[in-house]
């Protein structure tokens, strides 16, 4: 419970204005600091490769476009990541499927149980 | 014997001395008469053959030293004195040879003279005139010739050849015994009862032959008699194979466990010999007994030893008879098993010595219809195959090259028949053809099989040319030695270049050596293989093949061939991928589409100040639906398994040591699992919140089973156990409603939630594969 703990600066991307709204609640319901809801690719990529952030989460498909490039750019930052997707597990890139994903429609709880994954697989 | 008269007459004929006068000698060429007479007494006197001269009244003048032996009177008794050796009643037979002779001419005949002791004699008489200086007839020489020998040796030849007629007109051999043991009794002068004796298979005893004079007591009782030493002259000889002459049957030591039976039948003497055949094995033997002590004479041995010769030859012909005439029987018998008839035509004639009925049988005609000419066998061939049957036959005659051809016969009842035919040409020992031997088989059936064969064959091809996919087959080994015609169009190869392993050049770099090695694993293990991989067109173009093969196995299970398709998935995978990308497309819409219709909730409620646990089972119960759904998707849509659909519901509420889950694979249709993954959702949440998931220590079972014809009834038990104690619900809740009425709906069957004071205990039962229910057991 000691990672939960901490406010981390959160980026959301994702082209659903009602979903990202929900994200937003949910992350502030957990004592996140959103700091940014993108919606599209180009905005997207500038963030992802200068916001100061703690993780990001990603919707898979952004307006018909794949968010990999986005993930590759954090991987390389060495910033955490979360997919959220609808296709689950199945529907990633290969390259992606170790990735830590949120399968939509997804509860508070299961936000708070990845978020919580992502921060003890970084401190282990 | 008329080559001794005529030396008699040389003798007392000069020939240098001029011809003889009407037909005698002529004694005026005689050059001195005293010398010449001299000299005619002194042959008359040394020869074997008995002479006399007598003068026109009778008178004996000489009588040689044959003559006295033959007839028994000396020269002394009969010379001065009339002709002794008349028998009653032939005098005018004598007067009439000497009135021939006195007119010149010889007389011959056949006749019977008396001995001296009173006996009669046979001979053979010539009479012939003498005559003086002056040519007149003044005696008349006799010559007498002992016709017994004779007439002996011709009886017994003449009684061989009836024997041996018998023999030839194929009558059995206990006649032909009788007869011979009959004529042999007649050629004996001694007396002579005769018996034959066969030896049994074994050369053990001897049996009964033939003995129709013997007593039959006496028969019966020697019938089977051991062949050894000591058993009567027939076993001695037997066992010593040579002739075993008994005088004294009495005395003698090798009867004596046989004298008295001898005895009573009245038996003295027996001579035995051993019957043999060309091959020297025993055949049996021949016995002469006589009624009292007994050697045989000269004559009675010669006709033993005739007798003996004859029946070893009859015996020995008439096994030999049997064993042909099995032998023959057995090829018949084996023709007819084989439906095999044979023939033999002279090519001479033109007509057939032989034509056997089975033969004619093979040619539907009647066993006694009359096979003789070739037309009679060309008339019944199929007309189509006359045209090559004609030719070969007449070249087979003229080139004497054997024969051998397949043709139809129609038969009576205008079904055909299939014959092979194989002739041998036969030629006389100079080298010239005969005949044509040869024998007919039926092979209506082999061909029948082989058209039956050949049509399949062509089905098999048309079939395999005309099917979708490429064909192809390898031997035991792999080699592949055949493919369809759609190989070969769709590769623009041959099968020169592919067969074996030379397929290996249309396949794709990147794949061929995984190919190779998974289809080398089956031909050496005999597994059916499957693999799929890209083969190159006569374009380039790489298209997908799913390919299949399958061991053809004989019927000791040993790998003949292996029978191998290819079939064009290139289209299937394209339609299979968009169709994964449409239900992945789907999926993430209707989820987005969920996420969506859950953010709208969560604002709706937030604003309207609703206790956030509203939200919290909203939610809940969204992604209940959501998961099973994603559970289908995984599926295609198609089914879900059971044990995923429980998983995935329940393992967010449960964790294994709380939880546990039992029972049999079983395919769900969608709206099962829906339906089940909602119902479990909502127990598992009523759990969380009061049951046995509400404490640290309560557990929840799940188990199923299926029981009932197929497809079967689902019995499904959800059972708390380790909560607090249950208070049943002072109304219902959404919960209990979907599962007793909503579940329930869905599946087809029966819920009932049974709150137990130990724990809840919910029992489903629903109706597998039913419109209604959908569900389908594994």
């Amino acid at each position: 419970m000691t990672a939960e703990m901490f406010c981390r600066r959160v980026l959301i991307v994702e082209d659903e204005g009602m979903v990202a709204m929900l994200l937003e609640d949910m992350l502030t319901d957990l004592g996140h600091e959103v700091v940014a809801t993108i919606g599209q690719m180009d905005r997207a990529a500038e963030l992802v490769a200068e916001a100061a952030i703690d993780v990001a989460v990603l919707d898979v498909n952004l307006n018909g476009e794949h968010t990999y490039s986005l993930a590759t750019v954090l991987k390389a930052r060495g910033v955490p990541f979360i997919f959220a997707t609808g296709y689950g597990i199945a529907g990633l890139n290969e390259e992606w499927r170790s990735a830590p994903v949120l399968q939509k429609p997804f509860q508070a709880r299961d936000l708070k149980r990845v978020m919580r994954e992502v921060f003890e697989t970084r401190a282990g | 014997m008329p080559h001794i008269k005529t030396e008699l007459l040389d003798v007392a004929h000069d020939p240098d001395q001029g011809a003889a006068v009407n037909g005698g000698p002529d004694f005026r060429a005689w050059p001195e008469p005293a010398e010449s007479e001299a000299r005619f007494r002194t042959v008359i006197a040394s020869s074997p053959v008995a002479i006399l001269v007598i003068d026109p009244d009778a008178t004996v003048r000489l009588w040689n030293a044959a003559a006295e032996k033959l007839f028994g009177w000396t020269e002394a008794e009969v010379v001065g004195k009339a002709v002794p050796f008349i028998p009653d009643g032939s005098l005018p037979e004598c007067i009439f040879c000497r009135d021939t002779a006195m007119r010149g001419e010889i007389y011959s005949i056949e006749t019977q003279r008396l001995r001296r002791d009173g006996s009669l004699v046979d001979v053979s008489l010539s009479a012939a005139p003498l005559r003086d200086k002056r040519g007149e007839i003044k005696e008349i020489l006799i010559v007498l010739n002992d016709a017994t020998e004779r007439r002996w040796a011709e009886a017994l030849l003449a009684a061989e050849k009836r024997v041996l007629e018998l023999i030839a007109t194929g009558a059995p051999l206990p006649q032909v015994l009788d007869t011979l043991v009959r004529e042999a009794e007649a050629n004996s002068d001694e007396g002579m009862l005769c018996s034959v004796l066969l030896a049994d298979d074994s050369r053990e005893r001897l049996l009964r032959g033939a003995a129709p004079t013997l007593p039959e007591t006496y028969n019966q009782a020697i019938d089977g008699i051991r062949i050894g030493p000591d058993v009567g002259s027939c076993g001695t000889a037997a066992y010593e194979r040579r002739p075993v002459f008994v005088s004294d049957i009495a005395s003698d030591p090798r009867w004596t466990d046989f004298k008295d039976l001898a005895a009573r039948h009245g038996l003295g003497a027996c001579c035995s010999t051993p019957l043999l055949s060309s091959q020297g094995e025993l055949l049996g033997t021949l016995a002469m007994y006589y009624r009292e002590p007994h050697d045989p004479g000269v004559h009675e041995r010669e006709l033993i030893g005739r007798a003996t010769h004859l029946a070893a030859i009859v015996i020995e012909r008439k096994r030999a008879e049997g064993a042909l005439r099995q032998s023959r029987e057995n090829l018949s018998a084996a023709l007819a098993a084989s439906d095999t008839g044979t023939f033999r035509w002279n090519l001479a004639t033109g007509e057939f010595s032989e034509f056997d009925e089975n033969l004619k049988c093979l040619f539907g005609f009647a066993p006694d219809r009359a096979v003789l000419v070739k037309q009679d066998f060309l008339d019944v061939v199929h007309p189509d195959d006359l045209p090559r049957l004609i030719p070969a036959v007449d070249a087979s005659c003229r080139q004497g090259a054997d024969f051998a051809m397949e043709y139809r016969v129609i038969l009576p009842d205008g079904k055909i028949r299939w014959l092979y035919d194989r002739a041998k040409i036969v030629r006389n020992p100079a080298g010239v053809p005969t005949d044509l031997v040869g024998a007919c088989t039926d092979i209506t059936e082999r061909k029948r099989a082989e058209q039956a064969l050949a049509a399949r064959e062509r089905e098999f091809r048309t079939l395999a040319d005309n099917m979708s996919q490429f064909a192809w087959m390898t031997d035991a080994t792999g080699w592949i030695y055949w493919y369809n015609q759609r190989w070969f169009d769709y590769t623009g190869t041959t099968l020169q270049e592919m067969e074996g392993w030379g397929w290996q050049k249309v396949h794709h770099p990147d794949h061929v050596d995984r190919v190779v090695q998974k289809i080398r694993h089956s031909f050496d293990t005999g597994e059916p293989w499957e693999d799929t991989f890209p083969l190159r067109s006569k374009e380039g173009e790489y298209r997908w093949f799913l390919s299949r093969a399958l061991p053809i196995r004989d019927e000791h299970g040993r790998i003949q061939h292996w029978f191998g398709t290819n079939t064009d998935i290139t289209q299937r995978l394209k339609a299979e991928r968009q169709r994964t990308i449409l239900v992945n497309e789907l999926n993430h819409r209707v989820k987005n589409t969920l996420a969506t219709v859950q953010a709208i909730a969560a604002q709706t409620l937030r604003s309207a100040n609703v206790d956030p646990s509203v939200q919290e089972t909203f939610e809940s119960r969204l992604v209940a639906l959501s998961n099973a759904h994603s559970i289908l998707t995984e599926e295609s849509w198609e089914t879900a398994e059971i044990h995923a659909v429980m998983a995935r519901t329940l393992e967010p509420h449960a964790g294994p040591e709380r939880l546990t889950l039992h029972g049999p694979s079983i395919k769900l249709s969608p709206k099962a699992a829906l339906a089940i993954a909602m119902g479990m959702h909502e127990l598992a949440t009523n759990a969380v919140k009061y049951g046995a998931l509400s404490n640290g220590t309560g557990q929840v079972a799940v188990t199923w089973r299926v029981d009932g014809p197929k497809p079967g009834t689902l019995h499904l038990q959800w059972k708390e156990r380790g909560g607090p104690i249950v208070k049943p619900p002072s109304r219902k809740g959404f919960g209990s409603r979907l599962i007793e009425r909503n579940l329930v709906h869905d599946l087809n069957g029966k819920a009932k939630i049974d709150y137990q004071l130990e724990g809840i205990v919910c029992t489903i039962t629903g109706i597998l594969g039913t419109a209604s229910g959908e569900m389908e057991a594994v």
